[in-house]
């Protein structure tokens, strides 16, 4: 913007007074320079401060001059309360006008200013000044002052640019106000968010401490509930392990006895005494022994084998390696879980094995034998006398899958709607938690991302078929 | 010559037990028993015959198709209420040995695998007591005879009830008749 261009009107006569509004002039040309150079906000501030302290000097000056010249009241009044109204816009402009276009601003309410109240207030003030020494009353100084008026045209604009200045100057201090109002607000606003911020983050702390309280709890859920299936089977398990163990240590007993007698008629024959062979003969029983020791070996034989089978199952059915997500042929998983179970089985069902073709699946193959477990004991438990529990399985497209199937009392609509609840069952106290399906459904359709399906009538049977992903998503 | 019927659904067992039995001695004190083994893999086929013939001692398996073993010795004690009753099993819950104790009576329980020699005198020792209560019978029968307290027709009422439970009562039927044979 152009500087303040200092001429001959602005001069009011008295010499003091026209050297500090010379030098007021040139604090303002200083900071038009500044804000043409975009000067940094603490410079501009510097000479700001510079301008507010010699203004201020310069009012006192004034004011002390009309005291001084006894001016009248009226007049001193009205120029004392014009200065402090505008000490008071500039230290309020100030401090929020230090950079850009509202410095512009407050320069051009500066030089505006300046030049009005010079050529109005000022130049009046001289006048009454230079009457009163005249020797005329202060009050007659006042009123003579207000009727020179050297062009009316100047005047009156004076005077219209005063009252506008004053209308603006009230519209600023409330707008001023207001802002300082709205700044509260937005602060208030802004604390009350801070405390609702920082509640979140602490129910949001809260919310992830409990959730993991809750997984917690789920993965002992199905620990648990992985023991009660296996405690289950134990008795299956013990009485499958115990009879084998049972008779091949009663037949060792036997053999001991058989071999102490065919000793005896060892020794016998070497003795070579016809009456002694007779006797141990007689005592051993050779016609028995050549038809029980062979059967017994071989039955013995077969005992042992079945422990060492049950064993292996025993293994394979909770291998470790296999907790970990892999690539598994779960048919062969189906297999040992079917061992594993068959003494819990046999004695209700004849299982039918229909197992077809099927590639090898990403998936952990210990979660998946505690679901065939689960719904292979569930199926030899739903048959009240005697029945047949078919297994399949397959491939179709991207997914396999495999099928259960009993020729139990089935289930009807309502209990078929609450399989998957947790804690639902319905076994007598004591025979199931009631977690079974619930975890058989989180293992399939949440960590393998698969499918349950359940058919079911009401005295034929159930059958229960699970879909598997040959691959799992990217993001398990 | 005491007899004895087994059964379980394991035939290894069956044949490991009547390898036992014909060889190891089963003796009580001072008493010795000669035993005759008959061998049964499945309930009914033992139920059939213990209606048949007389036996001293049922030793049953626990799990068995069909039924399981407290079943089969309840059905058993009903044929033939004076031979006494054994539990051989690898497994049983608590459960089932309370009711094998408090429904069928069981003279003892013994685990698998078994120990030969605890199994020969559980075996013995339950024939001398199954003897002794019925010596102790005849005896006190033979007294209350005497004292006149029982008549022999009584007394010959008991042993024919015995020998065939439900014998010496009449049956009848809702239509007067008299029902003879009223499952079998």
């Amino acid at each position: 913007m152009d500087a303040f261009v200092w001429d001959h009107r602005y001069v009011t006569g008295e010499t003091q007074v026209d050297n500090e509004h010379q030098e007021l002039v040139r604090i303002i040309n200083a900071l038009i320079d500044l804000e043409s150079k975009y000067a940094s906000p603490e410079t501009v501030t510097q000479v700001l401060d510079q301008l507010v302290n010699y203004a201020v000097v310069h009012f006192a000056n004034e004011e002390a001059l009309m005291a001084e010249n006894q001016c009248d009241p009226r007049f001193v009044d009205r120029h004392v309360a014009v200065h402090r109204s505008f000490a008071e816009q500039v230290v309020r402009l100030r401090a929020s006008s230090v950079d850009g276009s509202d410095l512009e601003y407050l320069l051009n309410f500066l030089t505006s200013w300046l030049a009005q109240h010079i050529l109005g207030l000022d130049k009046a003030m001289v006048r009454q000044i230079e009457l009163i020494r005249g020797g005329n009353t202060p009050q007659a100084a006042y009123d003579m002052a207000a009727k020179i008026t050297t062009d009316p045209a100047t005047s009156s604009m004076l005077d219209a640019m005063a009252s506008l200045y004053r209308i603006i100057s009230a519209r600023n201090d409330a707008l001023t106000e207001l802002n300082r109002n709205l700044e509260a607000k937005v602060e208030a606003r802004t604390h009350e968010l801070a405390i609702a911020n920082q509640k979140l983050a602490t129910e949001h702390a809260e919310m992830k401490s409990l959730l993991s309280q809750v997984r917690l709890a789920q993965q002992q859920l199905l620990q648990s509930e992985k023991m009660a299936a296996i405690g289950q089977l134990a008795a299956g398990v013990a009485h499958e392990i115990n009879n084998p163990i049972g008779f091949v240590n009663s037949n060792l007993g036997s053999l001991k006895g058989y071999t102490t007698n065919l000793l005896n008629l060892i020794t016998a024959y070497e003795s070579g005494q016809p009456e002694a062979i007779a006797a141990a003969r007689q005592a051993a029983d050779l016609e028995f022994l050549r038809e029980d020791l062979p059967s017994l070996l071989a039955e013995s034989q077969e005992g042992l084998d079945r422990v060492t089978r049950i064993v292996q199952d025993l293994k394979d059915f909770s291998r470790i390696d296999q907790a970990e997500r892999q690539r598994a042929d779960l048919n062969s998983a189906m297999h040992s879980t079917l061992n594993v179970v068959r003494n819990e089985l046999k004695y209700k069902a004849d299982v039918i094995v229909e197992l077809g073709e099927v590639p090898e699946v990403d998936c952990v193959p210990a979660q998946l034998n505690q679901v065939f477990m689960n719904l292979l004991v569930n199926a030899a438990q739903a048959i009240p006398e005697r029945g047949k529990i078919f297994v399949r399985s397959g491939t179709e497209g991207d997914q396999v899958w495999f099928e259960i199937e009993d020729t139990g009392c089935g289930m009807s609509p309502e209990t078929r709607e609450r399989i998957f609840e947790p804690f639902f069952t319905t076994k007598p106290v004591g025979k199931g938690t009631g977690l079974g399906l619930s975890i058989s459904y989180d293992i399939i359709v949440k960590r393998h991302h698969g499918r349950l399906d359940v058919q079911s009538e009401p005295g034929k049977g159930t059958t229960f078929r699970i879909w598997l992903p040959i691959e799992q998503p990217a993001v398990a | 010559m005491s007899r004895i019927l087994i059964v379980d659904d394991e035939t290894s067992i069956l044949k490991a037990l009547q390898r036992l039995l014909r060889a190891a001695p089963c003796v009580y004190g001072t008493k010795q028993f000669a035993l005759e083994v008959v061998a049964c893999e499945l309930p009914s086929e033992a139920l059939k015959r213990a209606r048949q013939e007389e036996f001293d001692l049922f030793i049953s398996d626990y799990r068995m198709p069909e039924m399981d073993g407290i079943e089969f010795l309840k059905q058993a004690r009903a044929i033939q209420p004076d031979a006494a009753r054994l539990i051989l099993s690898g497994y049983a819950d608590l459960n089932a040995l309370v009711r094998a104790v408090n429904e069928v009576g069981i003279e003892r329980f013994v685990g698998k695998p078994w120990n030969d020699y605890e199994l020969m005198s559980a075996i013995a020792q339950a024939l001398a007591h199954r003897e002794l209560l019925l010596e102790n019978r005849q005896l006190a029968d033979l007294v209350r005879m005497e004292m006149g307290d029982k008549t022999a027709e009584q007394v010959e009422a008991e042993r024919l009830e015995r020998l065939e439970p439900g014998i010496t009562r009449v049956n009848w039927g809702p239509d007067g008749s008299v029902v003879l044979d009223d499952e079998n």
